[in-house]
């Protein structure tokens, strides 16, 4: 045996090794970091403000030293996309959370204890899915105050039923597996059942399901924006998109770039995602 | 004599299925006195598994205890509440499974998975708990223990995990091991090995042990006395010395003629019982064996033959003795 020599191999040792060997993925991964960076460190660097107005409006990228020219108001497009970062990435993970929270909890409680329980939390679920999803956040967002916080709790509020979906599968299918019994034939409860045999089991699905929630809210974030139901006070992505929008035969840099970045982000978290699920599905890992 | 560990007594157990409700355990009884090991022997289908899911209190869905008394050491476990039940499992009574290949939770290193047992019925600290489960582990002789506590359950061989699983099943001291054909799923060598360990560990901390098996081999090899169970019922009941050497029930002979041995002639041939089990939705009035015995006769057929104490705790349900 080659033990001793040789790092601990876990089950997350092997998911990262295994994750290692997709190149779109890290290409995913090394994007995103790149975007992070790019939006935590970004106004630091370029010490413009977004909302100030510092030259003619709709200039084309280059001139009058501005690299990527201005929008509809003479606004630097550049310190608009850098900055907008911060909102669109903040909502979309906060959203993804949410959805994650919720999905997650519901999912687990349906599919573990079943019978009535599983009834009732999934005709609640059913109901939330037959609603149009942007209809229904676009009430949301507007029976509050348009902010960034109703805004990712619209997102979570819709978005909730189709991680609560995968993880009722999960633990239906785990809960009966030989190892949940074994447990359970050694004294376990529920609890312990829920939390150390069949949750850390159903992670994987739920990793990658979480992943592309985050690229989903993201969007969903984008297309609230343009609609001009998000927070008009703080710059995003999909709000620039909008406001340009008018101007798109005129410059259709102010619309186009903004929407290459959003692209950009959500491939990234995409294909990191689709890597995680070749990393951490059994079925699809190469022996 | 000292009172028992385990006492079965009347046990009905049904399932109910969709042309209603089927008798799956019948009027079982049986007692499991302190260190001793009790066999619970049959084919595939005869209750097993039932009287041990029956025992710890976990039936499969739509499976229910109709009536009887399952008492360990004068606690009733029937009807017991799901918090004490769940006190008693991997305390009391723990249970061992045939596959240890899919028995362990496969993301936390095994150590971690007896220390959990004890920490959930000993209250122990995560320290005191990862030291008697090294402790655990080479209670069941397992070489270079300190190295296997950090090992997954996938980087472990059959043999081992099923010993890891027999390390967390008596990790608490408890009064009685149900183990549910431990070394089928195993190799030859490894079960010689599982055995000896069984019979040793009830040796250093005087447990009893219910071996459910369909190996009179293995029968012969560790247990004190058999239960012999067929559609849902024992049909003899005896002391392994005395049911290996004067069998009474036709099905026992059957079964025990179904065991090669090494000092006859191997041109003789070995016995089969013919048939099958049948289904317990078809079970008619009389002895659930009577279709499949040469010995049948039409009183078999129609009349349930009683549970009969012949001699020194040898009883059998048979027209025929």
């Amino acid at each position: 045996m080659t033990d001793g020599a040789v790092v601990a191999r876990t089950p997350f040792t092997d998911a990262w090794t295994s994750f290692c060997r997709n190149r779109a993925a890290l290409f995913g991964l090394l994007l995103i970091v790149t975007i992070i960076f790019m939006t935590l460190f970004g106004p630091l660097i370029y010490r413009v403000d977004p909302l100030d107005i510092v030259s003619a409006p709709l200039l084309p990228p280059g001139e009058d030293g501005l690299p990527l020219g201005t929008d509809y108001l003479g606004r630097d497009l550049l310190a608009g996309i850098i900055n907008g970062g911060r909102a669109s990435l903040a909502v979309g993970l906060s959203a993804a959370l949410l959805t994650m929270t919720l999905g997650v909890t519901v999912g687990a409680l349906a599919g573990f204890y079943g019978g009535w329980v599983d009834r009732a939390l999934m005709r609640i679920t059913e109901f939330f899915q037959v609603l149009p999803p942007l209809i229904l956040a676009m009430t949301i967002v507007l029976l509050f105050r348009p902010s960034l916080a109703s805004v990712a709790v619209s997102i979570g509020l819709v978005s909730w039923p189709t991680p609560a979906r995968l993880t009722r599968a999960e633990f239906m299918r785990i809960r009966e597996l030989d190892y949940v019994k074994a447990a359970r034939a050694m004294g376990a409860r529920n609890a312990r059942l829920i939390w150390r045999l069949i949750l850390p089991n159903a992670a994987p699905p739920l990793v990658v399901a979480a992943t592309l929630t985050v690229g989903a809210a993201i969007l969903f974030e984008g297309g609230l924006s343009f609609l001009g139901l998000g927070d008009s006070n703080a710059v995003s992505w999909g709000l620039m998109m909008g406001m340009n929008r008018p101007y798109l035969l005129d410059a259709w840099w102010a619309t186009t770039l903004p929407g290459v970045v959003l692209f950009l982000t959500v491939l990234a978290v995409s294909l990191v995602g689709d890597g995680l699920n070749d990393a951490l599905n059994p079925r699809l890992r190469e022996r | 004599m000292s009172p028992p560990v385990l006492a079965v007594t009347d046990l009905n157990v049904e399932f109910a299925s969709r042309s209603g409700p089927v008798r799956v355990l019948r009027d079982l009884s049986f007692n499991v006195a302190p260190g001793e090991t009790l066999a619970l022997v049959g084919e595939s289908g005869c209750g097993k598994s039932m009287t041990a899911l029956a025992i710890i209190g976990l039936p499969p869905p739509r499976v229910r205890i109709v009536s009887g008394s399952i008492t360990l050491d004068g606690q009733e476990l029937v009807g017991a509440n799901a918090r004490t039940l769940s006190d008693v499992r991997g305390d009391r009574i723990s249970m061992i499974f045939q596959d240890p290949m899919t028995a362990l939770n496969p993301v936390f290193p095994v150590g971690e998975q007896i220390a959990e047992v004890l920490r959930a019925h000993r209250g122990l600290t995560r320290c005191q708990a990862m030291d008697r489960a090294l402790d655990a582990l080479k209670a069941v002789e397992i070489p270079d223990a300190e190295h296997r506590l950090r090992q997954y359950p996938h980087e472990l061989s059959g043999g081992m995990r099923q010993r890891v699983m027999i390390a967390m099943a008596v990790a608490c001291e408890p009064r009685l091991l149900i183990a549910d054909e431990p070394t089928t799923a195993l190799d030859v060598t490894v079960q010689a090995q599982v055995f000896d360990l069984l019979r040793d560990l009830r040796r250093r901390t005087g447990m009893s042990l219910i071996l459910i098996t369909h190996d009179m081999g293995a029968v012969a090899e560790l247990a004190d006395s058999a239960v012999v169970m067929y559609a849902g019922r024992a049909v003899e009941s005896a002391p392994v010395d005395e049911l290996l050497h004067s069998p009474r029930h036709p099905y026992t002979r059957g079964l025990i003629g179904c065991i090669p041995d090494i000092d006859t002639d191997a041109t003789v041939a070995l016995t089969e019982i013919p048939g099958m089990v049948p289904a317990l939705s078809d079970i008619g009035p009389g002895c659930a064996f009577a279709d499949r015995c040469t010995l049948a006769r039409d009183e078999c057929r129609t009349r349930l033959p009683p549970t009969i104490e012949r001699d020194r705790g040898h009883a059998v349900a048979c027209w025929n003795v």
